[in-house]
């Protein structure tokens, strides 16, 4: 008979993975992160404000480390990957490939080695918009602070002038892959979401134009620790945006690319809309939508934004994005709808708004976990004890994210209750009589 | 000021029935009129038909120059995000709207079922039948050298066809006049006149918007019918090139008692061939595109294959009966027989279908020059 | 008192090179305990300090980097540890090897010492762990907490006010579907779940019931259920439970409230609500004549700009709407429904669903504003809408028009409220929308009454899936509280904290402003009019220390006399224009860690600045910004983050309440003569330590225009 386990495994540290394990433990569970990145907090650690606040994601991502940090019962790896899922609720095998991080836990972070390092990388952070060195911090704020080697840039032991420039041995360029194997009684999968592949929108012109940017890269041009420090400026010529538009579903809502609606999209563009209008204030914003997704309270926030006369939202989808080779400005071609009336606007910066397709569409980890077309976790009798939070179930907002991963963590623990109940019942066929064939209550969890 | 609406769903599901089930899916983001080469700022297409099929609204989608203003070239349906094939519906339209405004009405309806197809080759075959039999040719055929005009007169087959396609004509022109004042209706401006006739005449022989339809990609992804324009200018003056033979033929018997078979050698003779070879091969290229691109060819119903058929058949069988004659095999007075059914169904019948076109975009065209035009001079 | 303190210098990260660490741990020496250095003292030497403590040093305080790195490292149970940054904010943002630098590292390390000597071990209050969960509503939220609550060992009561349980989930006909291909309506599956509730084990429903008051705290609330309403005679009995999930659940928005759209004028106008019931009941007929309704218009009355938009519900109502021309188009073959919408809100798979619909070509979608609505001599109805997508207004006759009306929560009165005893009142804080407040994006279940965690509509508008859900993640929260407060710990967001505040009562006035600001209503007052801590109640902000305005209040590792010492120890150079001191009391949450972040950016900023991080801008008292100054530093700056309607505060009001701490310090100035420009609150966002240097140099300018304070020395 396989031993029961009391611990959660989580797949993802994001907002919705550190919620769930966060949540778990400060209810008593020992949980274990599983996390892809060098670092936690996943897509909302690159987000520079949220909706409808406009406050810093990091505000309280800063909380939930600080809870990580001092809640023993939580552990996590990051850079690693789960491969293979294996037996029932109250006791899985989990096998985790480690992918080697070449730094290890004796990392100060004193950044010595960047001063020395001479290989250049695109800041996959920033989605490609500037450089880091192959040894680099993720980000500032990075949680764990502890730095990292891309090895498809580094040189490895060729080069090893980090080695040398490191006081501490933090450095291990001959540190190799394992795999380890984590067992749980039971599973939250938070693995979360990607931008879409906006080169795949073959008449918005993004990979052509390189004022034609992603919802995803704003965020990164306005948050003070991006590639330009904050400023909204053309990547074509460094100039400051003057206007900008906004194009909803790009990706989304569209049999030729994603068929669902990717749900944030509208209030993210309405947001990156107040950051350009804040920075520069004659600048303008024009957003173009099929729908104007702005679900319950939400609607108030869309209110707020476009009280200011220099933000509009229009419906008509925008079809086709050109070059004015005159004026080195772009065109953007939509029908206005309610007018019906064609028109071409002149613009400096188009924002696609991308949408979100779930990590796990091209491939999840091998054993039960099923998924629709799109890829997005679905409840499943054969996935019994493993429960799905966040945007690995759909496009989900924050809120809806941390809401979700809350109720995944109660889940996981349930589960974890039943299998200890169906075990005793399993135990005392004598005590089935006595309480009515309930075999006794779950026994209240442990205390820290 | 609010109109009345009566959506008509009866209309709507003819719509989808003509090969446009995917219309309910469009959610009227107007991808379609952005990407439309043709459909103009001021008035962009086939968004709003969209929604006005999808709510059954008849008049207005009928009476309305944009369903013919598109030629086809297939850009909506490769980019709309919901895969509701414009172009289909605005096909659909045509064919629906050949039939509304058909004057007799009945013949709009002969035309789009298949059903009828006997009945209509039975009409030539019945009256050139009995002229053959009051001839004697009906059961011998002329001994000799193959000459047509021995198995029937020249003269018989143009009064036949002269007075057919007489009466054809009125029923075009009743019926382009019909369309032009649903129009009107419409835009609620009633009884203005055509303006800028010649100009549109121009760009119709230029093949203006045709090309139009090849002119600035909307994107890297392939869209149908990027050939429309060669294709269409081919079988155009090739046929044009037809029509200057027969009446050159006709005049130069009545005119100057110049009778048939002229040599080959002939330049009527030879624009003849030449304009059939155009007219053949931009059928072949038709039919071919139509069969290999089916997913992007957008719809092709019956009609379609119809108007194909029958323009193609023609040809070949005038070719056939030349080579025969030539050959000097008797079989030739059969297949002149058979040639000049097709002729008959070709100039007759025809113009109750696909050929309507001929009609009703030029009447579209020069609606919507005129409405612009007028526009212009308010302002 | 006998502390033995422990003192490591690390020279590690470029520590070493900017300051003098020999002058540093001289400084140290008259503490008498243990001064080491090291290189990293995270690394190996870590093992130095672990051999002190166990060797009696029960006070470790470690000048090395900042306390948000290195946590687990730097745990040695048993010692109270202090952490002196002289990594982020020395070394890495202050030029090396100047004295300015050089006095800012010693006065930082005494600050620490200080601290250190001060603080005193917590003792943990364990008084108060019963475990059972109290569920208020018995609705689909309701159930789901009970459900699993009870799954997961808490023993559970449940109380409902109707007779049976379900609430508006029970009365749905069908609900839009929630799974792949998200094509097919669904039954609700409420009567399973309240099946399965019913054969749970540990779980007491109490029908016809309602909690009348609630009082105590997390670990032991008394809540009052009164029984049996008409028929049975009411009973009333009181129960003592340790968590509480308030799911009670919303009603319809008042019909006055779509008067113009024809609801409660025209008979044929009905409630979406309304329909579900027609639809169960098998024929959707017009009210009027009781005849079939084939021609059924459906408003969403959602589009910005109209007046009875809906802020409860907008984000169901355009799936219910979808859900219902179903109903209406199944009923009948001839049916014809129409769909007037402003934004068609289907996000996520939902498009999937509003996909299939439009497969029906007897459901007709646009968007549009109704403006008129008449009634018919036969009682049809006449729609007059604007903004469609055919083009201009139009007119439609319909023989029913149905209203997606909103889902109003209970929480906006005392409807659903629990009776709360509590001095600041017996409903829960609620945002504007009348949603439990809390920190709605990141930390949506934390309500400001602590072991009170709101589910359901009470919470946002949902449908019964997201109810569902709500429901299990409230009782977590509901069950976690028992664990935390059982433990004598604090809740989110200082999470076991052990420390609360106490009161030296013999110096209280009973002004009762600590009872007034306490975001959490942590306090009561008793008959005598002193104020009573409930300490599990309490989030260890410390606002109730800034408050009082005699600073009887204080922690055991965060006291009056701590800051003040602190304060003390900052040496004060005199008659020197060029040396201006300046304090700067951070937010421990957002501007403390923006300060590192400036240093891990290697940003630099005067050296002029002592920053001491507090819990809470709202905990510092205006008296220690006068000390402050009466110490003769040249400047206060506080630093925090936004207040208002998108507050950050983590303590919900602390940056709030500071504009009245402000307002006294001002009034402090002004009394010493002292000018207003020396004391400063600067709003600085976590995400902003580009901003910090530009802030803090502008500030010591000022006061270096201002001039030294005259203060000094005295």
């Amino acid at each position: 008979m396989r031993d029961l386990h009391r611990s959660i495994l989580v797949i993802g540290g994001g907002i919705a993975g550190v919620t769930a394990a966060l949540e778990a433990a400060e209810a008593g569970y020992d949980v274990t992160i599983v996390e892809k990145n060098p670092y936690l907090g996943g897509r909302v650690a690159q987000l520079y404000q949220y909706f409808p606040k406009l406050c810093p994601p990091y505000c309280g991502l800063e909380i939930n480390f600080r809870r990580i940090k001092d809640n023993p019962r939580v552990r996590f790896h990051t850079m690693a990957e789960v491969e293979r899922i294996g037996g029932e609720p109250g006791s899985f095998d989990v096998t985790v490939r480690l992918h080697p991080r070449y730094v290890n836990d004796r990392c100060t972070a004193c950044n010595a080695c960047v001063e020395v390092c001479p290989v250049d990388r695109p800041n996959q952070f920033n989605f490609g918009l500037g450089k880091t060195k192959a040894i680099y911090l993720a980000h500032e704020m990075a949680f764990p602070m502890k730095y990292a080697i891309d090895e498809s840039a580094c040189k490895l032991t060729e080069c090893a002038r980090c080695v040398a420039a490191c006081e501490y041995g933090a450095i291990d360029l001959t540190m190799q892959p394992r795999t380890i194997t984590l067992q749980a009684g039971a599973i939250v999968v938070a693995t979360g979401w990607k931008p879409y592949d906006a080169g795949r929108i073959d008449n918005l012109g993004f990979g052509k134009y390189p004022d034609v940017i992603t919802n995803v890269m704003m965020e990164r041009l306005a948050a003070p620790n991006g590639p330009t420090r904050g400023k909204i400026l053309r990547p074509s010529n460094g100039q400051e945006v003057q206007t900008a538009v906004f194009i909803q579903c790009a990706g989304s809502r569209d049999v030729n690319h994603l068929g669902y609606c990717s749900g944030i999209c509208c209030l993210a563009s309405l947001k990156e809309a107040t950051y350009l209008r804040q920075r520069n204030p004659e600048s303008r914003a024009h957003i173009f939508y099929i729908d104007l997704r702005t679900p319950g309270t939400y609607e108030f926030f869309a209110q707020k934004v476009l009280s200011d006369e220099r933000i509009t939202a229009q419906k008509g989808k925008v079809a086709r994005v050109s070059a004015d080779p005159a004026t080195g400005k772009l065109v953007v071609e939509a029908e206005d709808i309610l007018s019906a009336e064609k028109f071409a606007l002149p613009v400096d910066l188009v924002v696609l708004a991308s949408g979100m397709v779930s990590s796990l569409a091209e491939g999840a980890p091998a054993g039960p976990i099923a998924l629709d077309r799109d890829g997005f976790v679905v409840d499943a009798p054969t996935a019994a004890g493993i429960f799905a939070a966040g945007c690995a179930k759909g496009p989900f907002d924050v809120a809806t994210s941390v809401q979700d991963a809350t109720a995944a963590a109660a889940l996981a623990i349930e589960t974890i209750q039943m299998a200890a109940v169906e075990r005793r019942r399993g135990f005392a066929g004598a005590s089935r009589a006595a309480d009515g064939g309930h075999g006794g209550r779950p026994e209240p969890p442990m205390l820290n | 000021m609010a109109t009345l609406i009566q959506p008509d769903l009866e209309f709507k599901r003819a719509i989808i029935g003509l090969d446009a089930h995917d219309l309910t899916a469009c959610y009227q983001c107007g991808t379609c009129s952005a990407v439309c080469p043709i459909s103009s700022a001021d008035n962009p297409f086939p968004r709003k038909e969209m929604v006005w099929v999808q709510w059954g609204l008849k008049e207005r989608v009928l009476g309305n120059p944009s369903i013919w203003m598109c030629h086809q070239c297939g850009t909506c349906n490769t980019y709309c995000p919901r895969d509701a094939k414009p172009a289909n519906v605005m096909a659909a339209l045509r064919d629906y709207s050949i039939a509304h405004y058909a004057v007799p009405p009945f013949m709009g309806k002969a035309l789009n079922d298949p059903m009828y197809l006997p009945l209509l080759f039975a009409v030539p075959a019945v009256i050139f039948g009995a002229v053959l039999a009051w001839l004697g040719n009906l059961t011998t055929l002329p001994e000799g050298r193959i000459v047509f005009s021995k198995f029937i007169p020249i003269m018989y087959i143009e009064v036949i066809f002269m007075l057919a396609i007489a009466l054809t004509a009125i029923g075009e022109v009743v019926a382009g006049m019909r369309y032009w004042r649903a129009m009107d209706a419409q835009a609620g401006r009633n009884g203005h006149g055509p303006r800028r006739v010649v100009a549109t005449v121009l760009e119709i022989l230029r093949h203006t918007r045709f090309r139009q339809c090849n002119e600035e990609p909307v994107g890297t992804r392939k869209t149908y019918k990027s050939h429309l324009h060669a294709t269409h200018l081919l079988i155009f003056y090739g046929f044009l090139g037809l029509v200057i033979t027969t009446t050159s033929v006709g005049i130069g018997i009545y005119g100057f008692g110049y009778l048939t078979p002229w040599p080959f050698w002939h330049p009527v003779k030879i624009l003849g061939n030449v304009s059939g070879a155009a007219v053949i091969i931009a059928l072949c290229v038709f039919l071919w595109r139509r069969i290999a691109d089916s997913t992007r060819a957008g719809k092709s119903t019956y009609s379609d294959w119809l108007f194909l058929a029958i323009l193609l058949l023609t040809t070949l069988t005038g070719f056939f009966c030349q080579w025969l004659r030539l050959a000097g095999l008797r079989v030739a007075y059969p297949m002149y027989f058979v040639h000049l059914l097709l002729i008959f169904f070709l100039l007759v019948y025809v113009p109750y279908s696909k050929f309507a076109h001929l009609v009703y975009r030029t009447v579209a065209m020069v609606y919507a020059a005129s409405a612009a035009a007028s526009a212009r001079s308010r302002t | 008192m006998g502390k033995k303190l422990g003192t490591y210098v690390c020279s590690g990260c470029g520590i070493g090179g900017a300051v003098d660490l020999d002058k540093l741990t001289a400084s140290a020496a008259k503490t008498g305990g243990p001064v080491r250095r090291s290189t990293a003292f995270c690394l190996e030497d870590a093992q130095l300090i672990r051999a002190d403590v166990e060797g009696g040093v029960d006070s470790v305080v470690i000048a090395a980097c900042s306390g948000r790195v290195n946590t687990d490292v730097f745990r040695f149970p048993g010692a109270f540890v202090e952490r002196v940054n002289l990594r982020e904010q020395v070394a890495w943002s202050h030029t090396p090897n100047h004295e300015e630098t050089q006095s800012l590292a010693e006065d930082y390390l005494q600050m620490g010492l200080v601290r250190a000597q001060k603080a005193t071990p917590p003792s943990p209050y364990t008084e108060a762990n019963e475990r059972t969960v109290l569920v208020v509503g018995g609705g689909a939220a309701g159930i789901a907490a009970a459900l699993s609550a009870a799954r997961s060992g808490a023993p559970v009561v449940l109380v409902e006010k109707d007779s049976s349980l379900g609430g508006y989930a029970a009365r749905l006909f069908r609900q839009y579907p929630s799974r792949p291909p998200y094509a097919a309506l669904e039954e609700t599956d409420v009567a399973a779940r309240i099946r399965e509730l019913r054969s749970t084990p540990g779980v007491r429903v109490m029908l016809h019931s309602e909690v009348v008051s609630v009082s105590g705290q997390p670990g032991r609330f008394t809540a009052r259920i009164t029984s049996g309403r008409g028929e049975t005679a009411e009973t009333s009995r009181e129960i003592t439970v340790g968590a509480i999930v308030l799911a009670t659940g919303w009603r319809p928005e008042p019909t006055d409230k779509y008067e113009r759209y024809g609801l409660g004028r025209f008979k044929n106008v009905v409630s979406s609500m309304e329909l579900e019931a027609r639809a169960a009941r098998g024929a959707i007929t017009r009210p009027s004549d009781g005849r079939p309704a084939t021609r059924v218009a459906f408003l969403l009355c959602d589009g910005q700009g109209d007046d009875a938009h809906l802020p409860y519900g907008g984000n169901v109502t355009s799936l219910i709407a979808l859900k219902q021309a179903l109903y209406v188009r199944q009923a009948r073959e001839d049916a014809t429904a129409y769909v007037f919408y402003g934004d068609m809100q289907t996000p996520g798979q939902h498009e999937y669903f509003y996909r299939s619909v439009q497969d029906d070509p007897g459901v007709l979608f646009s968007q549009g504003q109704v403006r008129a609505i008449t009634e018919e001599s036969d009682g049809s109805l006449g729609l007059d809408v604007s903004d469609t997508l055919m083009g201009g207004d139009i007119r439609l006759v319909v023989d029913l028009v149905v209203l997606a009306t909103g889902m109003v929560p209970s929480t906006v009165d005392t409807e659903g409220a629990l009776g709360l005893q509590y001095l600041q009142g017996q409903n829960l804080p609620t945002t504007k929308f009348g949603f439990a407040d809390s920190h709605f994006i990141c930390f949506p279940y934390e309500t400001r009454r602590t072991g009170i965690y709101s589910a359901g509509t009470v919470r946002q508008a949902m449908d019964v899936t997201m109810a569902v859900r709500d429901g299990q993640a409230a009782a977590l929260k509901a069950m976690q509280s028992i664990e935390k407060s059982s433990a004598g710990q604090a809740v989110h967001p200082r999470v076991g904290d052990l420390s609360y505040p106490g009161f030296f009562m013999q110096k209280c006035t009973s002004c009762g402003r600590c009872t007034q600001e306490c975001p959490f209503g942590a306090l009561e007052l008793n008959d005598k009019k002193n104020p009573v801590l409930n300490t599990n109640r309490c989030r260890r902000c410390g606002i109730c220390m800034g408050a009082c305005p005699v600073q009887i209040i204080s922690f055991n590792d965060y006291s009056v006399d701590m800051l003040a010492s602190m304060i003390k120890a900052v040496e004060i150079p005199e008659g020197n224009e060029d040396k201006p001191r300046i304090l700067v009391l951070a937010c421990e949450n957002d501007a403390y860690p923006a300060l590192d972040m400036a240093g891990i950016q290697r940003l630099q900023y005067p050296a002029s600045v002592r920053v001491i991080p507090v819990r809470c801008l709202g905990s510092v008292n205006s008296i220690l910004i006068a000390d402050a100054v009466s110490r003769g530093f040249d400047g206060v700056a506080l630093l925090g983050c936004r207040a208002g309607e998108d507050y950050q505060c983590h303590f919900i009001r602390g940056s709030e309440l500071l504009d009245t701490r402000m307002d006294n310090a001002r009034e402090t100035l002004g009394r010493l003569a002292l000018e207003p420009e020396r004391v400063q609150v600067m709003e600085v966002a976590i995400s902003e330590a580009d901003r910090l240097p530009g802030l803090l140099s502008d500030f010591v300018e000022t006061i270096k225009r201002v001039g030294p304070n005259p203060m000094k020395g005295f």
